[in-house]
């Protein structure tokens, strides 16, 4: 059991922390040169949008929260995202060897090209991932002029 | 690791959400993991938003304890992409586990995209409270 002694107490050992860091690393560059592709963590939680005609639908990966632990607001053309994720209670004498998942309140607003009709958003949760539709207001829809 | 490079997916076919599913890159994703000890286990958390249930593939091989997943975003029918902060992929982690764990007796649960691990430790691994005997 040597490699206890190099590990310290711990019997958890992580392989891919190397794998980890080139990860991160890529994402900062990504960041830097301003890859769309890959825009990095820009806030808490990470979003995809997606577009057409119609409006974006918005997906963000909230892992562990219920429904109830998410508030959704609309107003203008920002939808804000606030939610909480609590820490795992330990009891005493219990311990974390490894504690990577965060954890406490988030607020994320993401602003969006047009009006949103708030009246006809909607929302659902699955596997951890937050769907929102998100209906570009009647109004601001863009319209096909018939010439005469 | 299987290297589907194009699988393309319909989801059932429900009005509102027809949607293609994103070909998986191969591309690895390390989830956020806790693990915290107790008294007579180890649990282990790990953050898999996006995974099914049904790609989750947990071994145990040696003293190796293999987490795996499959993450595939979904794009709605005929939209485009704004913006882009994560992908699909292929969750993985891999952790060193020793001998006082009773490998039969590890149990998993999936729940909003969160992967919850019990390990039993082995019985000579659990610390004892010794009571003292008055004299």
């Amino acid at each position: 059991m040597l490699s206890v002694l190099e590990r310290d107490w711990n019997p958890w050992y992580t392989f891919e922390r190397m794998e980890r860091e080139m990860e991160e690393f890529q994402r900062r560059m990504a960041q830097f040169f301003g890859d769309l592709d890959i825009s990095g963590t820009a806030g808490y939680p990470p979003v995809n949008l997606w577009q057409n005609h119609d409006g974006v639908v918005l997906h963000a990966e909230v892992p562990g929260l219920e429904k109830e632990d998410i508030e959704i607001t609309v107003a203008g053309n920002t939808v804000t995202i606030k939610g909480s994720r609590k820490a795992e209670a330990l009891e005493k004498d219990e311990r974390f060897h490894l504690r990577e998942r965060r954890t406490g309140d988030f607020t994320r607003t993401i602003e969006l090209p047009y009006q949103i009709e708030a009246d006809k958003v909607g929302a659902r949760l699955h596997n951890g991932v937050l769907e929102i539709t998100l209906p570009r207001a009647e109004a601001e829809k863009p319209r096909k002029i018939s010439l005469n | 690791m299987t290297a589907t490079t194009h699988e393309i997916e319909k989801m059932d076919t429900s009005p509102v959400s027809q949607a293609t599913v994103k070909e998986g890159n191969g591309r690895t994703i390390i989830p956020d993991v806790d693990i915290i000890e107790k008294a007579d286990h180890y649990i282990l958390i790990a953050d898999m938003p996006g995974a099914d249930e049904k790609t989750l593939d947990i071994t145990v091989e040696k003293d190796l304890l293999t987490i795996r997943g499959r993450m595939l975003i979904t794009i709605p029918e005929n939209h485009r992409a704004l913006k882009s902060e994560f992908r699909s992929g292929n969750y993985q982690r891999a952790f060193r586990i020793y001998e006082e764990i009773d490998r039969d007796g590890i149990k998993a649960t999936f729940h909003n995209g969160v992967l919850k691990l019990t390990i039993p430790k082995s019985e000579n691994a659990r610390i004892k409270k010794i009571a003292i005997e008055s004299a």
